[in-house]
């Protein structure tokens, strides 16, 4: 009895351990992009726990018996973790961008996973007894592999610490307002040429931003700070264009003038929150894939973050979310993809609805509040319309586009309900909206310069269209209309 | 066998300082996964473990002589 117990609890771990290998990777290698919490330590924790427990009670008992039908239950438990665990290693080899290709290859992956399964089972039907012996092998073979898991999530444990969440109270509510409020609106990858046609009017079907832009100034040749969210984002912080970005487990590294590697720093007095503390606002920002909340402590009143890929939420705890964040961190290649589309579709929709929620928050006029909300979309995975969500089969799919075309109606949709709230609240006519991206579509279709962003700005009092056809530099644009919101020259002059 | 897992705990928490050369990005886990499934051959085969353990006990054997 006791040897038999204490291989289904040793099994029952490995089977656990091997389905969160790949989360044990990402805590390894990317573990920024996570913001990993010690709340995520202890619900890994639980999951791992609870999961081993699970498997270690079939593995109990399964293992002594040596029918077909022990031997299909053993293969199907094993199935998923051995999945995981063959995923987790493929993202680390030097190959991946082949494996990648292959499983692009649209047939390939299908064939292949039948191949296997068709194996499986024709060999469990023709020879049970040598087919359970081989499935027991390899499991004991990769068990050890949970020494690996266990102790990268015990270390993960002295790497926490990312905050998420920034809630000041405003010290001096009495002060004179000499600014307007400001809210800016930045879509990811919301394309230029899928907001406007050839005559650089916004496009007819896109209701609420032709509405918005009538009332607005249109900028017309503004240069995105950089072709991916990880160096444009930073940019905008930053108020000037970074030249590029490195992830590194202790934060983001930017590349200096001589190639040398420089913390980053977002809180500068000329970078766009230090500025915006400068002129008296009260500061807020949301949004997702960079740890706003670490980058821009200290010049934050109100901070919301989330990572693209960790679908935990703060405050909440649940078992399920290290196994949903698991699933996200697997490729999307079939058969992986049946399970991640609908995980990392759920995770994007609750990033968008938080973030959103964010962006509706009550807008202080004493002292006037800057918020910066960085949303999730039309980036992908696109999962919706312009009725609301109702993600597709492949929410990943980047072409044909009329899946990200959806996105942008869908933005269009969002910003109008926005922009609805605020005239309720009575505050739209007084207050600055920005509508911006980081960069354009990557995947073709429509795009044209991917490093062309839509840069809209309604201020406070603006009743009529205006264009700026003169080129600016996006990464500075942003401050520039701070400071116009406090009364400079350049917002009387785009009246 | 008890002395096999130690030790290959230990060693895998000591990993991160003796791969320091490694760029963390380029899969140091896979180092570690490799060293495992080395464990592993141990488990499946048992001429595997049946030697490992006699090498020990003929370790054991010997420093028992010398004492």
């Amino acid at each position: 009895m006791t040897p038999r117990l204490v291989i289904a609890a040793w099994l029952g771990l490995a089977l656990a351990a091997l389905f969160f290998y790949p989360l044990a990777v990402a805590l390894s290698t990317d573990i920024y992009y996570l913001q990993w919490r010690t709340a995520d330590v202890l619900e890994t924790t639980a999951a791992l726990a609870v999961l081993a427990c699970f498997f270690g009670i079939i593995v109990f008992w399964v293992w002594p018996r040596s029918t077909r039908a022990s031997h299909a239950v053993l293969v199907l438990v094993s199935a998923v973790p051995l999945a995981s665990f063959a995923a987790g290693v493929s993202r680390q080899l030097p190959f991946q961008r082949t494996l990648i290709a292959a499983g692009e290859t649209g047939a390939l992956g299908t064939i292949v996973s039948l191949v296997i399964a068709t194996a499986a089972a024709v060999a469990l039907l023709a020879w049970p007894a040598g087919f359970g012996r081989v499935v027991r092998r390899l499991l004991l073979l990769v068990s050890p592999v949970s020494l690996v898991v266990v102790a990268t999530l015990a270390l993960s444990a002295a790497r926490t610490g990312a905050a998420v969440r920034i809630d000041h109270e405003p010290a001096d509510a009495a002060a004179a307002r000499v600014c307007a409020p400001v809210l800016a609106l930045l879509f990811d990858e919301l394309s230029f040429y899928y907001v406007y046609d050839q005559d650089d009017n916004i496009r007819p079907e896109l209701s609420a931003l032709t509405r918005f832009g009538s009332q607005a100034t249109h900028y017309l040749s503004v240069a995105a700070p950089g072709r991916e969210t990880l160096d444009a984002l930073p940019s905008f912080l930053a108020a000037r264009r970074v030249r590029e970005i490195e992830v590194r487990s202790t934060g983001l590294m930017e590349r200096g003038a001589e190639s040398e590697l420089l913390p980053f720093d977002a809180v500068r007095p000329d970078g766009l929150f230090g500025t915006a503390r400068a002129l008296g606002f009260w500061t807020e920002v949301g949004g997702y894939y960079l740890a706003y909340c670490d980058l821009l402590s200290g010049v934050v009143d109100v901070c919301r973050s989330r990572s693209f890929y960790n679908v935990s939420s703060p405050g909440e705890f649940s078992i399920a979310d290290p196994m949903r964040t698991t699933v996200v961190l697997w490729p999307r290649q079939f058969p992986f993809g049946l399970l991640k589309h609908p995980a990392f579709a759920r995770h994007q929709r609750e990033m968008v609805e938080e973030l959103t929620a964010f962006a509706r928050r009550p807008i202080r006029q004493v002292p006037p509040t800057f918020r910066f909300v960085h949303f999730s979309i039309p980036h992908l995975p696109y999962v919706f319309d312009a009725d609301g969500y109702d993600p597709p089969f492949d929410p990943l799919m980047t072409v044909p586009d009329d899946e990200y075309a959806q996105q942008v109606k869908y933005v269009d949709r969002l910003l109008g309900e926005l922009m609805e709230e605020l005239r309720r609240e009575g505050v739209y006519d007084g207050t600055t909206v920005v509508v911006l991206a980081d960069h354009g579509y990557r995947f073709g279709g429509r795009e044209r310069d991917p490093l062309q962003i839509p840069f809209i700005v309604k201020e406070a009092g603006q009743q009529r269209r205006a264009e700026v056809r003169a080129e600016r530099e996006g990464a500075t644009l942003l401050r520039d209309t701070l400071a116009a919101a406090c009364g400079s020259p350049a917002r009387a002059a785009a009246r | 066998m008890l002395i096999l897992f130690l030790a290959a705990g230990l060693f895998l928490i000591g990993e991160r300082h003796a791969f320091a050369y490694v760029d963390p990005g380029t899969g140091s886990l896979l180092y570690q996964t490799a060293l495992t499934l080395v464990l592993g051959i141990g488990l499946v085969f048992r001429r595997v473990r049946v030697s490992i353990v006699d090498f020990l006990k003929r370790l054991g054997g010997r420093g028992d002589d010398r004492g």
